[in-house]
């Protein structure tokens, strides 16, 4: 997904990315809640039946699935920000807090569209400088990094 | 500022982004493709079915006469155990979780399951799970002969060392269910191409989330019964030894709730299969697409709640039959609505019978059969008498072969034209689904009969009133037997060969693994999210 504003402060943009999310951080939040509490509702009937060794084995699944889908929706929840101003391009990946940024002057910065081919089924689009390239939206589907491409040279060519 | 558009760049993250498969074994080894790692849950479990059937023939040659002929009581008694053991985790579930593996990414829109590694890691300890169960027939002891329910004490103060290895493969067993319940509910959350919400999924994907469900919520109950069985064994706790204070029925009240809802997690996706290719041959939309998911959710939830059923002739109150007699009789209503669907989503169709749409016929019918038995057993007053006889067999193998695994067998003739690209013969699909379908009621019906005369079930020597039946009955199991390796040559012809398959492969078939992959669909599919309609 793609959504582009225009920086009120001045002459600038704020392009966010984020993969396709097929289910809301609240939504994954209370699904595993609920399950956490069938599983802690069957482990401790049956501890209350002297049965207690269900209920570690319950606590480690709850754990291996809580891993599970925290790992998953690390991969979905990532966002990269680019922020283009007329002096710089700002490049900023993570998940809910910033855990990669590069910053590129943005007279001097290139689009590098790669167009996919026989041996790479997708398309690589990159924001370079003096040779040090960032790859941008590698989540995005090709029909979207084609727009996004187009919508990077119109915003470089507004600031 | 400049724009550069490149044709055929190449560097390392590209090589990365389109690699094939491996070569050689260590393809098999290693790999975290979905397609892959489907594929070899599909073998193991045939291997598994090829296995356990064998342990079956054992059971009927030696069933085929009474008195004592081929095999010693203590052996037979493996046998019916390791047959039990291998048919449920090493042969249904598995093929299972492989259709899963090969079919929820693509008919999501998804490029691959959830968390790769691990799926590679749930199969791969599998084989070693299994080869341990196994090896126990070879040991001092000889292999678990307490039956597959492994009730206390028997497989307790009277089990031999060798139900150690038991224990620990029954660990292996879960610990890679739950893994593959974690990745199916992972990706079935996360993963969904745009458009594709909750009730727009393919009803196979809507069971198997269910079963996933299923899955982690029960598993942690087997891991515990073992464990406490461990300690028990080797560790002086009492749990389920009367003499130290403790309960070998609460054994029964553990293993049942994890066992009851352990045979929705075997027909569940059955199910789902079976909403799959009912509609393309009837060429007509499934009908009560949201009432099949909400019957589907029922079943599930009914499921925790009716595990006594098992246990009527323990010596419950009245109350507590009365109970759990009522709860079970009530999982006939979603299912009923289950059977319904499918047979008005036939009606006024413009049916056609291809080999995929006779095995589901076959399901419908016969299933329904292993349906009915099972609200007989389920009105507690008549389960008391038919308890523990062979018409509980004859029930349970209905649901559970012309059920479960005539619904693998059905997916395997639908999809496999998807997957390998060859259409499969339809004359010799034919013939095995009738082969299949007149010997396994050859097999099983008389054992309604033999049952309900009261022919207790787990004896390797009966009276004499029931040779005839028996000996039926055995002449069934060879021939069913014997289908299933023709079917393993049907497999592997279709594998190497075969007319060439369209890419929608039925006229009738629609999802997105028909309308928007080839066939076979390429090793990475859906690198790009499909459009839903």
């Amino acid at each position: 997904m793609v959504s582009i504003t225009k920086v009120d402060s001045g002459p600038g943009y704020r392009i966010v990315l984020s993969p396709n999310c097929s289910i809301s951080w609240r939504e994954l939040v209370l699904f595993y809640l609920a399950t956490c509490l069938i599983a802690l509702a069957v482990g401790l009937f049956f501890t209350l039946q002297g049965l207690w060794l269900v209920l570690p084995f319950s606590g480690l699944e709850m754990l291996a699935l809580g891993a599970g889908l925290y790992l998953t929706s690390r991969k979905v929840y990532r966002k990269e920000v680019i922020t283009l101003d007329a002096e710089y391009t700002r490049i900023e990946k993570g998940v809910q807090r910033v855990d990669q940024s590069w910053e590129f002057k943005t007279p001097w910065v290139r689009v590098i569209d790669e167009l996919p081919d026989d041996r790479r089924p997708r398309r690589r689009l990159a924001i370079s400088m003096y040779g040090e390239s960032v790859e941008v939206g590698s989540f995005l589907a090709n029909s979207e990094k084609e727009a996004l491409a187009f919508q990077l040279k119109g915003c470089i060519i507004r600031v | 500022m400049s724009t550069e558009i490149t044709h055929g760049g190449h560097d390392a993250h590209a090589d990365h982004d389109h690699h094939g498969p491996a070569k050689g074994l260590m393809r098999w080894v290693t790999t975290t493709n979905h397609k892959d790692i489907g594929t070899l849950y599909l073998w193991l479990s045939f291997i598994m079915l090829l296995y356990g059937g064998s342990m079956a023939m054992v059971i009927r040659l030696e069933l085929f006469q009474p008195g004592l002929q081929w095999v010693e009581p203590h052996f037979f008694n493996q046998m019916t155990t390791m047959h039990g053991l291998v048919m449920v985790f090493g042969a249904i579930m598995p093929a299972f979780v492989g259709l899963a593996n090969w079919l929820i990414p693509i008919m999501i829109g998804a490029p691959d399951m959830a968390l790769p590694r691990m799926n590679n890691w749930s199969f791969w300890i599998l084989p070693f799970a299994f080869t341990m169960l196994a090896s126990t027939t070879f040991m001092e002891g000889g292999a678990p002969a307490f039956g597959w329910t492994f009730y206390a004490p028997l497989s307790t103060t009277f089990a031999p060392d060798t139900t150690d290895f038991f224990i620990f493969a029954v660990h292996l067993m879960g610990i890679s269910s739950v893994m593959g319940a974690i990745n199916v509910i992972a990706t079935i959350l996360n993963m969904r191409a745009p458009g594709m919400t909750l009730m727009k999924m393919p009803l196979f994907v809507w069971t198997w989330l269910i079963t996933a469900y299923l899955l982690i919520a029960v598993m942690p109950v087997l891991a515990g019964a073992v464990t406490m069985m461990l300690t028990d064994r080797h560790f002086g706790t009492s749990f389920f030894d009367a003499a130290g204070g403790g309960d070998p029925v609460m054994f029964q009240h553990i293993f049942w709730f994890f066992g009851h809802p352990e045979v929705y997690i075997m027909i569940l996706p059955a199910f789902g299969v079976i909403s799959a290719i009912v509609p393309t041959f009837a060429r007509k939309p499934l009908f009560g697409y949201s009432s099949m998911v909400y019957a589907s959710a029922s079943i599930a939830i009914l499921s925790f709640m009716v595990w006594a059923h098992h246990m009527f002739t323990t010596g419950m109150p009245v109350a507590g039959e009365l109970y759990f007699m009522y709860a079970t009789i009530l999982i006939s209503v979603p299912t009923g609505v289950k059977v319904f669907n499918w047979v008005t989503t036939m009606w006024k169709g413009s049916m056609t019978f291809e080999t995929p749409m006779l095995w589901a016929l076959g399901f419908i019918v016969m299933f329904t059969i292993g349906g009915f038995s099972g609200l007989m057993l389920g009105v507690a007053p008549v389960d008391t008498q038919y308890h523990d006889t062979y018409f509980v067999v004859a029930h349970f193998h209905y649901v559970l072969v012309t059920g479960a695994l005539y619904s693998i067998i059905a997916a395997f003739y639908y999809w496999v034209p998807k997957w390998t690209g060859h259409m499969y013969d339809e004359r010799l699909g034919k013939i095995h689904f009738w082969w299949s379908t007149i010997a396994v009621n050859v097999l099983f019906f008389p054992q309604h009969f033999v049952g309900l005369a009261g022919m207790p079930r787990r004896i390797p020597d009966y009276s004499l009133q029931f040779a005839e039946f028996n000996m039926i009955s055995s002449i069934g199991g060879f021939a069913f037997g014997l289908a299933q390796v023709f079917f393993l040559y049907i497999v592997i012809k279709t594998i190497k060969g075969g007319e060439k398959a369209t890419d929608q492969v039925w006229e009738g078939a629609t999802g997105l693994e028909f309308e928007h992959l080839p066939s076979p669909p390429p090793y990475h599919s859906f690198t790009e999210a499909p459009p839903v309609k």
